[in-house]
Order: C-alpha cells, then structure tokens, then sequence
C-alpha cells in the first residue's frame, strides 16, 4: 500500500509540475505580444519597413513604368507575360497587377505609427525620426498606389486580428489617397528632426522634400490642384538650399560609387539581402553567349529578355557626346548577324553567376534641377528653367550652354521631358512624366490613338486580389 | 520388389481430429512427412494415411494452432487442435492497454508480421499499401529511402496535417525508424473509440506499432534473413528519337519566330561547333561522318546532310540497381528475463545514377522480473541511415529528362558539358559537378516499472527519450555556371521526452460482470533545433567541408518547443461475455494554443453485441461469429507551429542592419480541432472461420477546423490559423479472408480489402463568397468555382477544357478570343493577340461570353482516390506457398506538367517531344477527325499555348491496378535439416510493383499512384522501381 501511495504521490507532483508548462514563449521569433516594448523594437521595426520597401519597389516597379513607355522589347528570350506590358494591353494575370507587397509595407508603416507613440524613448527625437520615416514611406508607397490603380483600399489601422473592421476593404475615392499623402507629408516634414543625417538608403528630410516636389508637381499638372505648384517649388527650394548635395562630376559614378553626394533617396541591394535584381533580364545568359565575349563586352548573368526599341536608341544615342549613352544601353554585333543588346546602368558587379548590388535611384540631385526647371517653365521663367536643364546637360554633353535660354515654354517642355527620359532611363520616371506633361498618348506607340479606352492608363486589380475580396471592384475596362 | 519393400514398412494410420470442446473438425490437413502425402479429415473429423515408421504427422487447420506428432508404433491417433489466439481471442493492442480481439468495440486492424517481411521494401509502410482497410498508402516519390504518405479514412484536417499518430512502443516516432522484420504487430486504431484516448493528435487515426519482445521459458530462436533484389525504373513517356527530333523543330521553326534559333547555337540548328552546347550541324564537304555521330538529310535543305549525337539522358540517368536486406534477430526468456535483439542491415543503390540509401538497424527488448509483482522493462532503439540523394528532383531528373536529345555530354577532351542553363544540365555535368548527401540517426530510449501488487491491478511508469538527428551536406564545385563553389551544411535535433504513469485494473463481479478500469497521464516535451550554415569561395574542388569557403554567408539556428500534458481514463464493461460497454475520456493541454484554449475534452463510447453468444444462435452452425459495433466519440488535432497563435516578428535584413518585421498575426483565440466520428460495424465469421469479414461504416466531421484562413492582401498577411469550418469525411471499410479450399496437399486462401472515402466541405468562414469559396475563382456575375466551398468536395484540379480541334480557316475565323493565344500567323507573322489557327485546340467556353479566359476552367478531377484496396492469393502446396497481392486505387487524376514541357517544345524549342507528337498531331485540314493533338509547334508558350495551360488534354485519371507482390517460397523439408541444428530453412523469389495496369495508357506513364494538379515538384520524379528478389530465411 505504501507503493501505492508513493507513486499516487508522484503522478499528482508530475501533473502539478506539469500544467505551466504549457506556457511555452518563442525562442526564435517575437510573440506579437512582447513586441513594441522599447526603442530597439522601434529601430529594429524601421530596418523590418525598409527591407518590406525594397521588396515592394525594387523590382515592381519597372511593371509601372519603363516597360509600358514603348523602349523594350523582346531580346533572346520571350517570356509571353511580358507582352501586355509592351503593348499597354493589362490584364489581371499581368505581372505588376498584385498589390500584395504594397499593402504588406504600409501595414509595418501603420504598426510602426500605432506603437512607436507609446514606446518611451530616452532620444526623443530618435522617435520623432521613426515616425517621420514611417509617414514618408506610407505616401511614398499611397502615391505609387494611386497612379497605378486610382481608387484604392486607404488603410490606416494596422491589423492585428481577423475580426477588425476593414479586414475586407473597398476601393476609397481617389481623393482619400491624395489626402492621406499630403497630411502623411506634413507629419514627416513636420517630425523629421534636424541635425540626423542617415545614408541615403534611409530616408533623410530631403528625401521628404523630393517626394513633396514630386506629389505637389502631380497635383499642379495633373489635377490641376490651386497653389500646388507653390507647394512643390517651396519642397524643391529647401533642397536646393541644403546645400547638401551636387551632381557627380562623371554620370558613370552615380552607378558605380553608391555613397556619391549625388543620391539623395535610394533602395539598398546586396546580392545576400535582396536577390536577384530585374536588371538581369536585360543582361544575358551565359549559355546564349560565345564564351569569348563574356563580360566582355556583353555582361553575363542571367537569362536575356528585354532589348530596346528603335525609340530607346534613337533617344539615348541622339547625341553621339552624350556621354549617358553607353552608360545605359549597349550593344554588340557579331557578324554576319548576331546582335546582342543589353542595359549598363545597374548592371552592377558579377558575382555568383548574377549581378545583384546595384543601389536603386528613387530621388538624386539631378532631379531636383529637373523638378526646379520644370516648376520655373510653369511660372513662366523660361531662361532660369532652361539653366536648371542646363546643369544636367553640361555633365551629359561636356558643354556649358546645351540648350537655348531663349527657347518658349512648349519648347522647353519637350527638352525637359527628353532630357528626364535620357538622364533617369531605367529609373522608372518617364511612364510618370509622360502623363504628368499630358504627352502619354502622342509618345508612346502602342497607346497612339487609344485615348477614349476606358482607364487605359491605370492598371486592373489582379484576380488573386479580387478572389480574396470580392468588395475590390475590377478596374472599369478590364 | 521395390514397391514391396516401400509398402512392407508403410503402417496404415487412422484416427480422429476434433477441437478443445470436441466437436470433429472437418477439413483438417494431415500430412506424412516423410512421403510428403497427405488427406483431409472428413465430416465426423476422421481421417485415415499410410505412413512409415518414425514418420511425424502435421495437423494444420485455418484458425487453429497446426500440431506435429510422431506416430511412433501407433495406429490409432487422437488429435486435439487448440484455437489459435490470432483468430478470435488474439490480443490486440489498444491505446496504452491490450484487449481480446473478441471484445473489442471499436474499428482496429491488425496486421502480422506475415504480411510485411520477407518483401523487398525498405520500409514497413510501403508493405503495407491495399492491406488494411480504410488506409490508403500512395507514393508521391520512389527514391531509395523515401517512406508513401498514409491517411487513415482521408485524414481530418483541410490544410493541416492528415498524417495519422504513430506510437512504437508507447513512444510518438516515426514508421521509418524500424526495421520491419522487428515488427511483432501493427494494430491501426481507425474510430473515435479506439483513439480517444490519445485525444489531441488522434484525429488522423492511430498506428500502434509492437516490436518483438521474448516471452516467459521460451526456447532461443534465431532467425536470419537475407534477401537480394535486382531492381529497374517504370519507363515514362516515350520519347522522339534524335533525327525525329531535328525533323519535327526545323520543319517547325521555319517561318515561326524561332525559325532564327536554326541558326545559333542550338538543339535543332545546323551551326553548332565544337563547343555548343548541342551538337548537331552540317557535314562539311569532304568530311566523313566521325565515329559515334549520326547522319541525316537536312529536311529543309536537302541538299545539305546533318550530323549529330544522340545521347538520351534516360540512358544517362538511369541503370538497374541492387537491393540487399541482411537481419539477425535473436528471441528467448527465462522464467524471470525475457529478451529479443537484433541488427539489421539494408541497402538500396537505386534506379537513378548516385542515388542511394543505407540503413544499419539495432533494436533490443529486455523485460526482467524483480520479483513476482515487479517487472522491469527496456528497450533501446537505434537506425543510422545514410542517403547520397538530389536537393530537388525537377532540377536533377525532371529537366534532364526533358532536354532534346542531341545535347552534347562530353566535348573532346571528355569534359562534362555544362548544358545551357545552371539549373538545364545534362545528367554527368550536374553529378560531376555536386554532391548532395543526407544522414540520419534514430535513438530511442525507454524504460517502465511495472507493479501488479494485486490480481488484476498493475501500475506503470514510463520514461522514454527519444532523439532524432538529421543532417545534410552539399557541395558544388567549381564550374561553368558558378565558380564560387557554394557549400552549406544543415542539422536539426528533434528530442522528446515522456513520462507516463498508468494505472489499470480488471475484475470479474460474480459469474457474468466482467469491469476494467484504466487511467494515466501523460507529459510530453518534444523540442526541435534547426542549425544552417552557408559559405563559399573556397580555393579547391577537394574541400567539400566548409572549412575551406572563406565567405561566411549564412549562420543561423533556430529553436522550437512544445509541451502536451494528457490525462486518460477508461473504463470497460462486458455483460455475460456478449454484452460490451466501453468509455473513455482525455483531457489534453496544448501549448501550442492560444492563452484560454490551451485544454481540450476527447470523450468516446463504444457498445458491442455479440449476436453468436445468444443462446438462439448456437445452433447456427455456418455462423461461427457475430459481433455488432457502434461507437461515436472525439477526437483532436493540434499539428500546426509551436507558435502559430502568439503571432510573429520575424528577423529580416536591409543594409546590413536586422530588422523585425511583422510574419504572422497573432490568434490568441486559437484553439483545438475537434473530429466527431461515429461508426457502426459488423464482424463475422463463417463457415467454420474458413470466411471472416469486417465491416465498417463511418462518418467524421470535423469542426473547428485549423484553418489557414486566407486574408485580403490589403491586410499585411496572407493567412490567418484559425478554427472556423467544418468538413466531413465518410466511407466504408471492409476486410474479407477466407478459406477457398482446403485439402491435404493444396490450400487457396484469397483476401480482400477495399476502402472508400469521400469528403465533403460544411462550413467555411463568411467571405461573402459564393458558398464561402476560398481559392479559386470569383467569376463575374457568379458561377465561382475552384478552390473549396461549401457542398463542395476537396482536393479539385482546375483546368480548361477542349471542345474540340479546329480543322479549317472557317473554323479558325469563327472561334473564340483566346486571352493565351498570341495569334502570330505563320504566313505574315503579323500577331493579333486572341486568334486562333487550324490546328488550335477551340476551348469550352463556361460562362458564354465568347471569350476564353481564367473563368473558363472547370474542375478536371481530384487528386486523392475514393476507392483503395488490395486483393490477395495466397496458394500453399505442400511445402511451396505463392501469393499474389495487388492493389488498386480508383477516382484519383493528375494534371502532368511534364507533358507540357515535353510536348510544347518549351525552353525555345530545346525541350523533346513524346513520339505521341509525330503519330496524332493535328498537322493539315482534314487531321481533326483522327488528331488528338493539336499542332505541334516551337515553343508552343510563344504560340497558342496549346500544351500551356492546365487543361483536360493533360489531365490523366489514374485509376489503377498494380501488381504488387509475387512471392514464392519454399521450406526445405525438415528431414534434410535434421542433424543440422537449423530449425527450418525457407527461400523464395519474389517481385515487388512489376506492372501497372490502367485504362489510361498515359497514366502509367507517369507515377500512377499520386494524384496531384501539379507534377512539377520538387519532391517528386524519382520513378517507381520494379523488383526482382530473391531470398532466405533460416531458423534456428
């Protein structure tokens, strides 16, 4: 009997021992419940926003712009998806047409502006900077939203639970995003903190204030907004005056040297970080290449999908002293008639069969000259818009005076609007411009004449994204 | 004077065989051993043989234990065969317990070692595919040391785990860890009362795995076996030859966009030179053609001859491989220790070229007892498995295979050619170039105290630890796609640890009350570290270890753990030996689940009726057993990450600084799925048990589904876990064995096994979706479809449909816009995006716009079969035994990618077409009426995609039949191993999965036994191997 009790004894200590633990925590991750407790939480949610930002931009972005402008083609390989682009036909299986990544970044964007107000930080202006940061990249990723698709889901609650209202939005009134970014702008002007300069991957005031310039320019021109222009000239004028940036002397270097005083708002890459880069579809692929030629001249890498369009040679190749030219397109002849084309600009270093550390320009000196000229040409300045452009052009032409200050404000238009597709090709601005100077349907070949198909210009929603919510409404004309 | 001599010493032998209670069995089989003739009794159990002096006579009867008795100088036998346990009173392993079959309530298979050694499989899981019902066994993937997925009765869950419990010896492992021939039973608990007791993982059913263990003055035995198998692949698709191949894409290509591709380097072109890639090019003038190349007449300028090599990957890649199993296992006890040990030792070289898999097995069982009331008992566990394998099967198999055969394999200097991309290699560059190998070890530890301090009591501690440490290594050297000889190293230690403590009692109230009590708890820690280490740049192909790569690119380890605390208790009630009663309950804590759901309740009941007891049926001579079953109860599932309800922040990289990013939203609601089985069974036995058969109905629904419930992608993540939805899964199990015939020399034992299983989805989370849908597609003015939804059943395949070949222009003009054709016309090249051509296959318009489109797709099939199950033959003549299993699976489809690659010439005409391309194409008007493909072109994608799209055209139903097993064996007669010492010698030949029959011819061109909507996966590819075996037992 005392056998008895001894093991009657042990089996209630073995479950009295037994139910805390199943109170286990994680070891390798953070419970969402312990999260948002200190500053480092803060930091650490920051670097999360970027590396959510980089896979957000990085390579999407070509879907929106460059791809629809008329400047690709198809090189040695065709990958059929790629044709909707090229020929402005979207569809909802497009690649591009998912705002997955989007909505994924403003959600870090919306946790980071929920919690870190309740965080206690020792440097309060170290919060401050999160927050501008946050609000920054929230109406960087809403002003790409609102281009691309219009009417869009505006979130501002981050989720945190499947029974939160709004889980299952609806497409908000164009005018909700664009009220979002400018008061998301004002509140990262307003917070950003002086004297706490970062690295140009991370997001400074002067990032802010291009951004601002970029928006305010949309607003003037596009809808027209009263005291817009005003707005953005006062953004562009604040960077101007910083004195903290200058065109690099060589255009080579603003792609080869990522720590140039020319970059003032870039997307960070490394081949372990962030992958493979979209660049590499304008390279080729080993295989395809005569061993001879390899990286010399024609890059290697991967497997060779874009080329250019006769528009992108003629363009680019106009000015045989540009000196931009071979730094963003080139090619090879073998005869009697192997061509290969391929991009310069972010083919970056060849390591591990790919090239990938190619830092992305989002905003660099050079556009803020741009934006200057462009704001100066609207309020009638001519001969000052044309010194801006000058600028640019001195570094790409090796001459001081390229274009006439005694040009009309028509004329200087069209010089902008080249100039900004030679300088920042490959950049993703020109598809943006085109629209911004109303010039879309005239210049882009496979959009000639199609001005009255409904919403041509914006995108549709991708069928994932309509089969998760059937509240999200297709695009009017898809 | 021969013959006199013979019958001078032959006595005439009569007598009579009857059983414990003395009723005559009829039918017995006795048989001379010595003269090797034999009689059966007749009906009043009597029987009469001529035997010789000193001869032994065998009394063996279905159902009975067989005797052997020396006949000395008698002439008059009378024989009494005891009832053999494993008919009807055999024990059987239930949840922490053993009960006699006869008063089981609950739906348990049990299957004897019989039915699993001595078959050439490495594994005790692919011996048991078609054997038991209600489980179905499929192969996604053939490759040596590769274990077939098991559900039991469809499995539970929709997106969680449907795999089923496996306990060996009271421990969770897994039923690759043991050598089969370790194996005394396998009991697979199917129904809620049966696997109630194990609460919160039971839901996909239990398998209760008993090793050997010795038993009380039984005399040594030792057994080895040996078995040896010479073993080839199933063949797939079969494809065009060489010179086919250069035909069909140069005819092809011309006036197409890749007509240029003739003219660069490439499969089909006529310039390639020493170093292409391809081989195939013009011969010069002058030139004779160079040994081992082949020559043909340029079918677009027949004035030019070209000459190429044929090197089929198939032949590259594959090759007959050996299969060997060695085990020694020795059994035995004394009054006070009992013992059984073993080692074992298998080796599987494969069908595919450096593939392979080794296994050194130790496994040994000591139970001793202390004193009468106390026992102690050991086992330890050990397997050490060593595999050189492929990280992925598409890349090593799949896109070899795939690849024109006209590639070069060495250039001159007998070099491996690279291929034309890193990840589309010929078979010697990419084993040349890499090495891939996986280790694992198995250790399992336990220990129990067991102390029956009275009659019927026992009380029993259990300790277990069990480790499982896995390990791979890669390596690729330096080569023409990569110079930066990339190495990484990956580990995880999973360790559990048990304790348990059960306390059981059985009593007997007067003469017809028979009680039995059970309760335990049981506390469970299972942890997982996960070590991966990455590095490159080394200086040498001789280093594979990373010691030698300089650049550190990934070090990381993760760690998870889990706890389950159980507490369980049974009770039993038998009335008058016919009447059965039985409860029992769990309760379950998780710690896996949300802050107030971590405990969960799983109640079962089971009642059962004996019909055959009642007095009315003793006199129902052919029924010899009757039972009736029902049994309803709960279940659980908890397989979903350690962490999944407290939600994440996951560590992520940019600019060289760790950030935290949100992964996964938190569910603090998250909480237990819970399966409601009900089950009604019947258990016959007739004939004088020459026919038993078992059958069950079932129905379980699932609610509270574990749930990865997909989210909007406006909301920051894509899924949420959580338990909303219901599913129900319902069919029949049904076992059959019987006795065909019987006489002295010749006996026909056939068996049946036949399992079906249907589901259906009840209840899924509101969306607003037409029937709650998730997946799929939200057609436009309704008709979703795809994906599951309510009423609907699970695992569909979605594709288009064809209606039928466009024969003509004015068929061509009049068809629908096709979203995936590109409408490039092979006369003006002109493209006019959505047009179509003779030739195109005209797809099933579904919602009647006239547009082909996604919304155009329908269900095409399911992946998972409703009907499983196997049949049996088992002949015995004198001392040779042949069986014949096979097996079937019914209602299952695959869509084939690779009939896609194949077929649409993908990769810019590089890839090889099957020869079902030059026979029914679609190639001039007039074809449509014979054609069942379409017209073949380059690079089909590019094209009409034709191939490039899921569609009905490559969707195959599986349906099948597989011949699995053909064993003949043969025991040597005991007079020749008399003086030996050896107890009994049997060797066979056997063959394992040697055909395939379908109705689909293409179904067994591929891997018939998986159903899948996609073929193209990593873990699949490695083909179903066919084996020739042959092998030995001898006993000591």
């Amino acid at each position: 009997m005392k056998k008895i009790t001894i093991l009657g004894l042990s089996i209630a200590l073995l479950i009295s021992s037994s139910c805390s633990k199943i109170e286990l925590a994680p070891i390798s991750t953070i419970a969402t419940g312990s999260m948002w407790r200190t500053a480092d939480d803060a930091l650490s949610a920051k670097i999360g926003m970027y590396n959510l930002f980089r896979t957000a931009f990085a390579n999407n972005y070509q879907w929106y712009t460059e791809s629809r402008t008329g400047f690709y083609t198809f090189g040695r390989s065709f990958y059929e998806r790629y044709r909707s682009h090229f020929d402005n036909r979207l569809d909802a299986a497009s690649l591009g047409s998912d705002w997955n990544d989007f909505y994924t970044l403003i959600n870090q964007c919306n946790l980071i502006l929920k919690y870190v107000p309740r965080i206690d930080f020792a440097d309060v202006q170290q919060q401050n900077q999160i927050l501008a940061e946050a609000y920054f990249i929230r109406a960087y990723t809403y002003f790409w939203l609102v281009r691309i698709w219009g009417e869009i889901p505006v979130l501002t609650v981050p989720f945190e639970s499947d029974d939160q209202e709004n889980l299952y939005p609806v497409r908000d009134p164009e005018s909700m995003a664009w009220d979002l970014i400018r008061s998301d702008l004002t509140e990262a002007e307003s917070l950003y903190p002086a004297g706490r300069p970062q690295p140009a991957y991370l997001a400074n005031l002067s990032a802010v204030q291009m951004l601002k310039a970029d928006v305010y320019l949309w607003l003037h021109k596009v809808r027209e907004e009263a005291g817009a222009l005003t707005t953005a000239e006062a953004a562009v004028n604040s960077v101007l005056s910083g004195q903290s940036y200058q065109l690099e002397s060589s255009f080579r270097a603003v792609f080869r040297n990522e720590s140039n005083r020319e970059n003032i708002f870039t997307i960070y890459r490394e081949a372990e970080e962030s992958g493979s880069s979209w660049f590499n579809l304008t390279i080729w692929r080993d295989g395809d290449v005569p061993v001879q030629y390899h990286n010399n001249p024609v890059p290697v890498g991967a497997d060779n999908v874009y080329a250019f369009s006769d528009l992108a040679w003629n363009l680019l190749y106009e000015d045989p002293a540009d000196q931009r030219a071979g730094e963003t397109i080139d090619s090879l002849v073998i005869p009697p008639n192997r061509v290969f084309q391929w991009g310069v600009k972010y083919s970056g270093e060849y390591t591990s069969q790919r090239r990938w550390d190619q830092d992305q320009h989002l905003y660099r000196f050079a556009e803020t000259l741009m934006f200057k000229a462009e704001i100066e040409n609207e309020k009638g300045n001519s001969a000052s818009a044309v010194e801006f452009i000058n600028r640019v052009a001195q570094r790409a032409y090796g001459k001081s005076t390229y274009y006439d200050p005694a040009s009309s404000k028509e004329e200087i238009d069209e010089v902008i609007l080249k100039e900004r597709a030679k300088e920042f090709f490959f950049e993703g601005r020109y598809w943006w411009d085109l629209i911004r100077f109303g010039r879309v349907f005239e210049k882009v070949p496979s959009l000639a004449g199609r001005e009255n198909e409904l919403n041509v210009l914006l995108w549709p929603v991708a069928y994932n994204t309509i089969n998760r919510n059937n509240k999200i409404v297709q695009t009017p004309g898809y | 004077m021969i013959a006199y001599m013979l019958s001078a010493q032959s006595v005439q032998v009569k007598g009579k065989v009857t059983d414990s209670h003395g009723e005559p069995l009829i039918g017995v089989n006795v048989l001379s051993e010595k003269s090797g003739t034999g009689t059966i009794t007749n009906p009043e159990g009597l029987f009469g043989l001529a035997v010789e002096t000193g001869d032994w006579l065998t009394f063996s009867f279905i159902g009975y234990t067989a005797q052997r008795i020396q006949v000395l100088n008698r002439t008059e036998l009378s024989v009494v065969l005891e009832q053999q346990a494993n008919a009807l009173d055999e024990v059987v392993a239930v949840g922490y317990g053993q009960q006699s079959r006869r008063f089981v309530t609950g739906s348990v298979s049990k299957i004897t070692p019989e039915l699993i050694v001595d078959r050439p499989v490495s594994n005790v899981v692919s011996a048991l595919q078609g054997k038991v019902a209600g489980v179905n066994i499929f192969s996604q993937n053939f490759a040596p040391g590769s274990t077939p997925n098991i559900r039991i009765r469809g499995g539970s869950s929709i997106n969680y785990s449907n795999n089923p419990l496996v306990i060996i010896d009271g421990v969770p492992r897994s039923m690759t860890d043991i050598n089969p021939n370790d194996i005394e039973s396998i009991e697979v608990l199917k129904d809620a009362s049966a696997t109630a007791v194990y609460g919160a993982r039971a839901s996909n059913g239990v398998v209760l795995i008993t090793t050997r263990r010795g038993k009380v003055s039984q005399r040594p035995e030792i057994v080895f076996q040996s078995s040896m198998s010479y073993q080839q692949h199933h063949k797939g698709y079969p494809l065009v030859s060489g010179e086919e191949f250069i035909r069909l894409i140069r005819t092809n290509a011309v006036g197409s966009p890749f007509e240029s591709t003739l003219y660069e380097d490439g499969p089909a072109s006529h310039v390639n030179g020493d170093r292409s890639v391809f081989t195939p090019r013009w011969l010069e003038a002058g030139e004779t053609v160079p040994a081992g190349w082949q020559r043909m007449t340029d079918p677009i300028f027949p004035d030019k001859t070209i000459i190429f090599q044929e090197n089929d990957p198939a032949d590259l890649l594959f090759k007959p491989g050996l299969w060997q199993n060695y085990h020694l296992g020795a059994t035995g006890g004394s009054e006070k220790i009992r013992y059984a040990g073993s080692v074992g030792y298998t080796r599987d070289n494969g069908t595919v070229a450096e593939t392979g898999w080794t296994r050194l097995s130790m496994a040994s069982n000591v139970d001793i007892d202390i004193t009468d009331k106390l026992t102690f008992s050991s086992g330890v566990g050990y397997t050490n498995t060593r595999n050189p394998t492929e990280a992925s099967w598409i890349n090593s198999i799949g896109r070899q295979l795939i690849m024109a055969p006209t590639w070069r394999i060495r250039y001159e200097d007998g070099t491996p050619v690279p291929g034309f991309n890193a990840t589309a290699t010929p078979p010697p560059f990419w084993r040349e170039t890499r090495d891939y190998d996986q280790y694992q070890a198995k250790l399992n530890l336990d220990g129990s105290l067991i102390f029956r301090p009275l009659e019927g009591l026992m009380l029993k501690g259990n300790a277990s630890y069990y480790r499982s440490d896995f390990e791979d290594e890669y390596f690729e050297k330096s080569h023409f796609f990569a110079q930066n000889r990339n190495a990484y190293t990956n580990q995880n230690v999973g360790q559990t640890r048990q304790l348990e403590a059960i306390a059981s009692y059985n009593t007997k109230i007067g003469g017809s009350h028979d009680i039995s009590f059970m309760a335990g708890i049981s506390d469970l820690f299972i942890s997982s570290r996960d070590l991966s280490l990455r590095a490159d740049g080394g200086a040498t192909d001789i280093i594979p270890t990373l010691n030698a790569a300089p650049n550190k690119i990934n070090a990381s380890s993760v760690k998870t753990e889990e706890s389950l605390i159980g507490m369980f208790g049974r009770i039993g009630y038998i009335y008058e030996g016919r009447y059965l009663l039985q409860a029992s309950l769990r309760r379950d804590g998780s710690s896996k689940f949300g802050a107030g759901k971590k405990w969960g309740y799983f109640p079962a009941v089971s009642a059962g009726w004996i019909v055959s007891e009642e007095p009315f049926m003793r006199d129902v001579a052919l029924v010899d057993n009757l039972k009736l079953r029902a049994s309803y109860g709960f279940t659980g599932n908890n397989a979903i990450g350690a962490y999944t309800a407290q939600g994440a922040y996951s560590s992520v990289r940019y600019a060289r600084q760790a950030g935290l990013r949100a992964t996964a939203i938190p569910n603090q609601n998250l909480g237990w799925e819970r399966t409601g089985q009900f089950d009604i069974g019947v258990d016959v036995g007739a004939f004088r048990r020459k026919l038993n058969i078992s059958f069950d109905y079932y129905t379980k629904i699932t609610d509270n589904l574990l749930f990865s419930n997909p989210l909007p992608n406006t909301s920051g993540f894509s899924s949420i876990t959580t338990n909303i939805g219901s599913v129900k899964f319902y069919g029949v199990d049904l076992s059959a064995e019987g006795t065909l015939v019987q006489t002295a020399n010749f006996s026909w034992n056939p068996r049946l096994v036949y399992s079906l299983n249907r589901n259906v989805v009840l209840k899924l989370p509101e969306n607003d979706r037409d029937r709650n849908r998730i997946g799929g597609y939200s057609v436009p003015g309704g008709d979703d479809f795809g994906g599951i939804a309510e009423g609907e059943p699970l695992n569909s395949i979605i594709g288009y449909k064809a209606d039928y070949i466009i024969d003509n222009r004015q068929q061509a003009e009049n068809a629908r816009y096709d979203e995936l054709a590109l409408g490039i016309s092979l006369e003006d090249g002109t493209a006019v995006k959505g047009r179509k051509f003779p030739g195109d296959y005209e797809w099933v318009d579904r919602n009647s716009d006239g547009i082909i489109n996604e919304y155009d797709q329908f269900v095409l099939g399911y992946t998972v079969p409703h009907t499983t199950g196997g049949f049996g033959n088992m002949f015995s003549w004198k001392s040779f035994s042949l069986d014949i299993f096979m097996d079937f699976a019914l209602g299952h489809s695959a869509l084939d990618r690779y009939w896609m690659y194949y077929n649409g010439n993908g990769f810019i005409g590089r890839t090889r077409p099957t020869k079902y391309v030059l026979t029914d194409s679609w190639e001039k008007e007039g074809d449509a009426a014979t054609a069942s493909l379409p017209k073949f072109y380059v690079q089909d994608q590019g094209m009409q995609s034709n191939y490039y799209r899921d569609s009905d055209q490559r969707t195959w139903k599986l349906n099948y039949l597989c011949l699995r097993e053909v064993k003949l064996s043969y025991d040597l007669p005991r007079s020749w191993l008399t003086r030996s010492g050896i107890n009994s010698v049997n060797i066979f030949v056997a063959g394992n999965t040697l055909a395939y029959f379908t109705k689909e011819r293409h179904a067994r061109e591929i891997n018939p036994e998986w159903g899948t909507a996609n073929t193209y996966d990593a873990g699949a590819g490695y083909p179903a191997v066919r084996k020739f075996n042959f092998g030995l037992r001898v006993a000591l």
